[in-house]
């Protein structure tokens, strides 16, 4: 049995329309300029040194990127 | 589900030869520049007066508007669909959520080029203004890109 837990199309809507909330100025630049710990910015610094390595140039980056969205896609759960 | 029959080097290069100023914004744009993020669609920012010429050049890719381009000037955005989703925010100008105006001639001006293929190139706003475009819609997603791309910027030298 699936473990991955599954969202009604009601709860996803919800969760889409809290993403795409737009927020204040205030709650905007509080969120632009919350501090990075020092490990998240290694995470970070480190998956973009793989990604452009991985994909040295931006037409292999942006076909990667479709490629690994539709596969998402096709493989969420439903 | 497969991925549709779309070819992504084509739309491009139907851009880039349309005639159209189009800036390719959002998070393809991200991408293009390193940062591996995900999205679903395509988010572009034209000239007011280019819509006619970006959407002749995608109609043979069957990629067809939401609006004509009068409508399209007077909503200041539209979408072009076919295999894929394209937003088009079609402005001279707009406004941040800090109330600065930013302008499409000047964006444009300071563009740069980032190469798909040998033969087929994409127009991007500068970093700079990337971010500020990241300030038009402030939703949480765009400030958590305005985060990466600032430390983008500092990594360049």
């Amino acid at each position: 049995m699936s473990q991955v837990p599954t969202f009604t199309a009601e709860q996803r809507a919800e969760l889409e329309a809290w993403e795409n909330r737009t927020l204040s100025p205030e709650e905007f630049d509080a969120r632009v300029h919350a501090p990075w710990t020092d490990r998240e910015r290694e995470d970070f610094v480190a998956l973009v040194a793989w990604f452009t390595k991985r994909y040295p140039t931006a037409g292999e980056r942006l076909g990667a990127a479709r490629h690994l969205a539709s596969q998402w896609l096709a493989n969420r759960p439903r | 589900m497969q991925a549709s029959a779309f070819n992504e080097v084509e739309f491009f290069r139907a851009v880039a030869t349309s005639g159209a100023r189009a800036l390719l914004i959002g998070r393809r744009a991200l991408i293009a520049l390193g940062l591996p993020v995900m999205t679903s669609d395509y988010d572009y920012w034209i000239g007011a007066d280019d819509a006619a010429l970006l959407n002749a050049a995608l109609r043979p890719l069957e990629m067809l508007p939401t609006l004509d381009p009068d409508e399209a000037k007077r909503n200041g955005r539209y979408v072009i669909e076919g295999d894929e989703h394209v937003d088009v925010l079609v402005a001279r100008g707009v406004s941040t959520i800090d109330g600065m105006m930013v302008w499409f001639d000047d964006v444009w001006t300071r563009r740069i080029y980032l190469k798909i293929t040998d033969d087929v190139s994409i127009a991007i706003p500068s970093l700079e203004d990337l971010i500020l475009t990241k300030k038009f819609g402030a939703r949480p997603r765009d400030a958590d890109d305005i985060r990466w791309l600032e430390v983008l910027r500092g990594s360049k030298p």
